[in-house]
């Protein structure tokens, strides 16, 4: 084994700028495979914790029947026993009870549809990102009749900190609530969509606009890490049993999870052009390689080498040459990726479209293991493809011909 | 026992469709631990007689028989077993692998034959040192002259003891002296370790030193 891998290193070595450009281009390769790797990663990952933390949450429980018709009349059965439920877990963070209406806000100028949640602001500063996510104003702090608006919202009202609203929404008795607000804050998230049309208002002053007393229509629940989300669902909804529904992010949100899996996907394309090109690079160095060596391999088969060995070698020297791309793209990669991933990448120009998406215009690009394992294992597998054919073409030598070859 | 035995060995090449008659139906006999020269001029088979013989080529008619056996009749991957087992070979230049040290491709051929790593370097050394070429056991072929790299094929051809080595104008690019040297090397080595050695030339320098030679004119054999 040692000498026939000395061999097949020191044959790589060969033609040093031939193999030094092959390597080149398995670096360049590598290393935008990991960027866009890093870059999709770091997007997707923002667009989902954006979800989550704007008004998601990991978890949603609600009264049975609300999701499918999420009206003032589904209320919690229950508030005291969701909250002690949900404090014997010790992966719940944090979470807050909400009171959800649907109405119209108005200014002196013009007016809006609006979803209005009555919070309590101290819970919901834990569960939503809304509190620290205000441009200008305060947020919430308990004084009644105050409200929080989107800037988005505010430009569309023509409003500023200290005007007064009007909010109109169903109440539970059929009629329709109303009741006028300060404007003490406005927010701006990454979510330019949220911005347009939540309004947040405390509690109390939710509840007697809209006639429900005590009740509230939701609780959001953050958890120690999503990954946590599907087995708290299910310890939460048998505690709380029939009367209740219990939904996790990726239920709320089935359209961006797909998105999520539809892109993942399809970063495949990537591997299969740059593997590909690889492939071709590579070929093309070995066919080189071989025509050059047709010489010697006729001796070497003369002296009673079996074509099998000639291919096994061929196919060495091609993942010799893979492993040694891997590993040097791997490493510059890192080097490169590593500043980018603390400062993040400000996408500037393209910010715009992505926020309506609820992306926010700065990324930060991330690699897990299994992305930086993918391209060690992908280039010594791609080398050994490509290796296949000229391998072949060497064991196709005939003997006295090759020796005879000049 | 006779170990190389042809019958009315026949080579005819096709050169663009005229047929070309390498060998025209040559008798040979030759017996272990002979030191045998074939000489003739340029175009008259000798290379050809030496292919078929070593099992590298296939007769167009006749029979070669290496130890009673006819190997027309073994399949390709068998005749490399032969080769490699039973015979060694030295060409006329270009016999060492470039980027392997002397030692390193006389080891290479042990890993053919499946030796470990130890028995490898052992018996690579000593071929080399009973060659008198200890002292080239780390030098590239690119640096080791036309002389000393036929000496190294040499040990590489002998370092398993076959029974056998061919040598197709091992001489040819070497000048009288160290063509001479290797000639008496070769036959030291086919005394001592009863190798039968066929090599061929037209060195007539050589081929005074060689107790038996098979002259070939136009593929069959002459009287000298
Ligand atoms: N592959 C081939 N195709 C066609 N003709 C061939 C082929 N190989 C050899 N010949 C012809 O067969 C004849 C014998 O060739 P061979 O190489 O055996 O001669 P040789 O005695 O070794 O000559 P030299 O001293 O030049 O090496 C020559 O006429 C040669 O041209
Ligand atoms: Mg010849």
């Amino acid at each position: 084994m040692t000498i026939l891998f000395k061999l097949a290193w020191r044959n790589l070595w060969r033609n040093r700028r031939r193999s030094l450009i092959i390597l080149v281009a398995i670096v360049v390769g590598v290393v935008s495979l990991l960027f866009i790797e890093g870059l999709v990663n770091g997007q997707l990952k923002q667009l989902l914790e954006n979800q989550i933390g704007t008004h998601i949450g990991h978890l949603q429980i609600h009264a049975k029947g609300f999701q499918d018709d999420r009206t003032i009349q589904h209320l919690i059965p229950d508030k005291k026993r969701v909250e002690s439920a949900l404090r014997s877990l010790p992966e719940v963070v944090a979470y807050s009870p909400r009171i959800i209406s649907f109405g119209l806000v108005s200014s002196a100028s013009a007016s809006s549809g609006v979803t209005m949640l009555g919070v309590d602001p101290l819970l919901e500063s834990r569960v939503s990102m809304i509190a620290h996510s205000m441009t200008s104003g305060e947020y919430l702090a308990g004084e009644p009749r105050s409200i929080v608006i989107g800037e988005r919202m505010a430009e569309k009202l023509g409003v500023e900190v200290g005007d007064k609203i009007v909010l109109m929404a169903s109440a539970l008795d059929g009629h329709v609530g109303s009741d006028a607000f300060r404007v003490t804050g406005l927010f701006k998230t990454p979510d330019s969509e949220f911005d347009r049309s939540y309004v947040q208002v405390g509690m109390e002053s939710a509840q007697s606009m809209l006639g429900v007393s005590d009740s509230v229509s939701e609780f959001a629940v953050v958890l120690q890490s999503a990954d946590m989300a599907a087995a708290v669902k299910s310890s939460v909804g048998s505690a709380l049993g029939e009367s209740y529904e219990v939904f996790t992010y990726g239920e709320l949100i089935p359209m961006m999870i797909m998105m999520i899996e539809v892109t993942r996907e399809s970063m495949g394309i990537y591997y299969v052009i740059i593997g590909l090109a690889t492939i071709f690079g590579i070929i093309n160095v070995l066919l080189m390689a071989v025509f050059e060596r047709i010489r010697e391999f006729g001796v070497v088969m003369a002296m009673g080498m079996r074509s099998a060995q000639v291919f096994r070698l061929i196919l060495l020297e091609a993942f010799l040459l893979g492993v040694l791309g891997a590993a040097a793209g791997v490493l510059v990669g890192l080097l490169v990726f590593w500043p980018v991933s603390i400062q993040g990448l400000d996408l500037g120009a393209s910010a715009e479209a992505m926020s309506s998406i609820g992306m926010g215009s700065i990324i930060y690009p991330f690699l897990t293991w299994a992305d930086i394992l993918k391209n060690i294992l992908f280039v010594p597998v791609v080398s050994l493809l490509a290796a296949v054919y000229p391998a072949w073409k060497a064991t196709r030598l005939e003997p006295v011909r090759a020796i005879r070859y000049v | 026992m006779e170990i190389i035995k042809t019958e009315q060995l026949v080579k005819t090449y096709a050169d663009h469709g005229v047929p070309v008659h390498a060998l025209r139906g040559i008798n040979l006999s030759i017996e272990r631990g002979e030191f045998i020269a074939i000489a003739g001029p340029s175009g008259s088979g000798k290379t050809t007689l030496l292919n078929c013989i070593g099992a590298l080529d296939r007769p167009t008619t006749g029979r070669v028989c290496v130890n009673e056996q006819d190997i027309d009749l073994l399949d390709n991957s068998e005749r490399a077993r032969l080769r490699l087992h039973k015979m060694g070979f030295v060409f006329q230049a270009y016999n060492l692998i470039p980027v392997l040290t002397a030692l390193e491709n006389i080891e290479f051929k042990m890993m053919l034959l499946g030796k470990s790593e130890g028995e490898r370097h052992e018996l690579a050394m000593r071929s080399m040192k009973e060659l008198g070429i200890a002292d080239l056991a780390h030098k590239k072929p690119q640096d080791m002259s036309g002389g000393q790299q036929q000496r190294v094929a040499i040990a590489r051809a002998i370092v398993n003891e076959p029974p056998i080595v061919l040598a197709d104008e091992p001489t040819a690019n070497l000048d009288t002296e160290n063509a001479l040297i290797l000639i008496d090397l070769m036959r030291e080595m086919g005394r001592t370790k009863n190798v039968t050695f066929v090599f061929s030339t037209h060195d007539p320098r050589v081929l005074e030193r060689v107790q038996r030679i098979i002259f070939l004119r136009d593929g069959n054999i002459a009287d000298p």
